[in-house]
């Protein structure tokens, strides 16, 4: 892959990678070692629970008024502010999911051929998601689909004919049945999954993230999951069946994927995760009968109410017809400040070694973000971002960016 | 909420009429457990000691409890535990069930005590270790299985999460005997 299309691959990759749920790790400030009292997935994100959203109002959202006195949460913190009310029936959880907003992104690439082509500007609106969600549970029966449209991109997660990738497309990120058995700590489901791996936020674009293929946008893959709750750990592992929603088979990868968790304290998790797929051909690389693998270890630490620490490591090891075996390194490390309840200040530092796509050598990156539960199903997030990708033989590409976003979950 | 001690008190020499005081930090906690590994923790640091040279008295102020979420909090004092008509925590432990260990020495063993918590007094079991390090001093942690229904309070659940009626409760305060 030339230096240009390299640098503009990893300057577009920044855009329309909608983040299509939310899922905050840093939820262990309050002792919320794991998801499923929030989420309808026992591994977080997407659809939440009556006591989710309730959540939103206790520990979520900025406090601007008196509070309910009785506690209880508010009909606002349900579906559309509440407005099916009690004709809503209990097992019925719906969601619908709008996260739009700018993105800015400069590039700079010193080794270009031309001055034009050594920054490159780019600034445009994105719909990063626009979904529809809905859950039901029924006793120990659990099931949960998604409907959405994507502008661009998040062609893996298309229900139609894929003509122009950076078209608008009809998706479904995820869908799937399931049962909830031995109290809920025993959760089966069968369906278009999130791949289990590492630690599940709402920053896809995170290398970890994006290179392992294990985030919200549309690497959730077909297959069988078994995860498990217990008061020390969590854990879910799944068998990849491919996802059914690209063609021809050869580009379907199949495996398995799963994570362990154990929670040393109420503030204080440690885990493991580990992936292995193979596919006939690699969609992404382009490369024959390839053999990917990850495996690595993720950390969750509250040293306070106010402050969340995450980190994760993944080794990386690919093998293919074309590249032969090789071996890269993937981690990231995160800190999540709540100045105010509502308002977070985030610092990500992140790093990439995978000697392929034209990129030699470690990538950094650092971000900085603000994120603001400014109202009830209203966040506004504003990110800006910077990453070196060396390249061989000539100076390193900058990507330098920033992005903001209205995200509203409802 | 309930308190457990962990003290044993032996032979007869050793438990003289000497009192018992604490000393230093104390930690008292409960856990409650739910569905699919759901926990929540509360702590607090207040607990008071009287010997009255017969048995120890161990008393926790439950409006002290914190778990870390303030509605959390309000439902557990007002709903559940109604610290207002029941301010207090009470566990009752004759000194002739328990045993001093010497100075180097580490003890490990059960004791019974009488808990009154919202209105009601049982009879708990108590695990305990006691380790004495310094002349006077006894560092001792305790753990207790206390099932909340039998004290009378409803099963907290909200939203759908409910938690079970069986609380772990642990311990940890230093003791010295005058």
């Amino acid at each position: 892959m030339s230096v240009r299309v390299l640098t503009w691959t990893l300057a577009l990759c920044l855009l329309v990678h909608p983040r299509a749920a939310l899922a905050f790790p840093w939820m262990i400030k309050h002792n919320y070692t794991g998801c499923q009292s929030c989420h309808v997935d026992p591994s977080g994100g997407g659809v939440m629970t009556d006591y989710g959203r309730a959540q939103q109002q206790t520990l979520l959202e900025t406090q601007w008024g008196a509070h309910n006195p009785e506690g209880e949460a508010d009909s606002n913190t349900q579906f559309l502010y509440g407005a099916l009310g009690s004709s809503r029936p209990e097992w019925f959880l719906p969601e619908v999911s709008v996260r739009a907003g700018g993105l800015f992104t400069r590039s700079v690439n010193l080794g270009a051929a031309s001055d034009e082509g050594q920054v490159r500007d780019v600034m445009v609106p994105v719909v990063m998601a626009a979904d529809v969600r809905a859950a039901v549970v029924v006793g120990a029966f659990r099931a949960m689909a998604s409907l959405g449209v994507a502008p661009r991109r998040a062609f893996a997660a298309s229900l139609t004919p894929v003509g122009d990738i950076d078209g608008p497309k009809l998706v479904s990120r995820d869908y799937w049945l399931g049962a909830a058995l031995l109290e809920d700590a025993l959760f089966i489901r069968a369906g278009r999954l999130t791949v289990p791996f590492g630690i599940r936020s709402v920053e896809h674009t995170l290398w970890a993230r994006a290179v392992t293929r294990t985030d919200f946008n549309d690497t959730q893959q077909h297959g069988v999951a078994v995860a498990y709750a217990a008061e020390s750990f969590r854990t879910e592992v799944m068998a990849i069946a491919g996802n059914f929603q690209v063609g021809p088979d050869g580009f379907r990868e199949r495996g398995a994927s799963g994570y362990l968790e154990y929670a040393f304290a109420p503030n204080l998790t440690a885990g493991v995760s580990s992936l292995v797929t193979f596919a006939r051909f690699d969609r992404l690389n382009l490369e024959a009968n390839t053999l990917r693998q990850a495996h690595g270890l993720f950390a969750r630490y509250a040293p306070s109410p106010d402050l969340a620490l995450i980190a994760e490591l993944d080794a990386l090891v690919r093998g293919s017809q074309q590249g032969g075996t090789q071996a890269g390194v993937v981690g990231y490390a995160q800190a999540d400040l709540e100045v105010v309840r509502g308002l977070h200040l985030l610092g990500t530092v992140e790093f990439l070694r995978e000697d392929q796509r034209g990129a030699t050598g470690m990538q950094l990156g650092g971000w900085l973000g603000l994120s603001w539960f400014a109202a009830r199903g209203l966040e506004v997030r504003l990110d800006g971002f910077a990453r070196q990708t060396p390249v061989q033989g000539q100076p390193s590409i900058s990507n330098l960016g920033s992005v903001l976003l209205l995200h509203f979950y409802l | 909420m309930v308190l457990s001690l962990g003290l044993l008190l032996g032979t007869p020499e050793v438990a003289s009429a000497s009192e018992f005081t604490l000393q230093g930090a104390t930690q008292v906690s409960f856990t409650g457990k739910g569905p699919a590994g759901f926990k929540l923790v509360g702590t607090t640091g207040k607990l008071s000691l009287k010997d009255d040279g017969q048995s120890l008295t161990f008393t926790v102020p439950l409006d002290s409890l914190d778990t870390g979420i303030e509605l959390r909090n309000r439902h557990m004092k007002e709903k559940y535990l109604e610290t207002a008509r029941f301010p207090q925590a009470v566990l009752v432990v004759k000194r002739g069930e328990l045993l001093v260990p010497a100075q180097g020495e580490t003890k490990s063993g059960q004791a019974k005590g009488l808990l009154t918590l919202h209105g009601e007094t049982r009879e708990v079991v108590l695990r305990y270790r006691a380790e004495r390090a310094a002349a006077q001093t006894t560092k001792v942690t305790s753990q207790v299985k206390v099932n909340f229904k039998d004290f009378g309070v409803a099963v907290p659940s909200y939203m759908g999460i409910t938690v079970k009626p069986d609380i772990d409760v642990d311990v940890s305060f230093e003791i010295t005997q005058a």
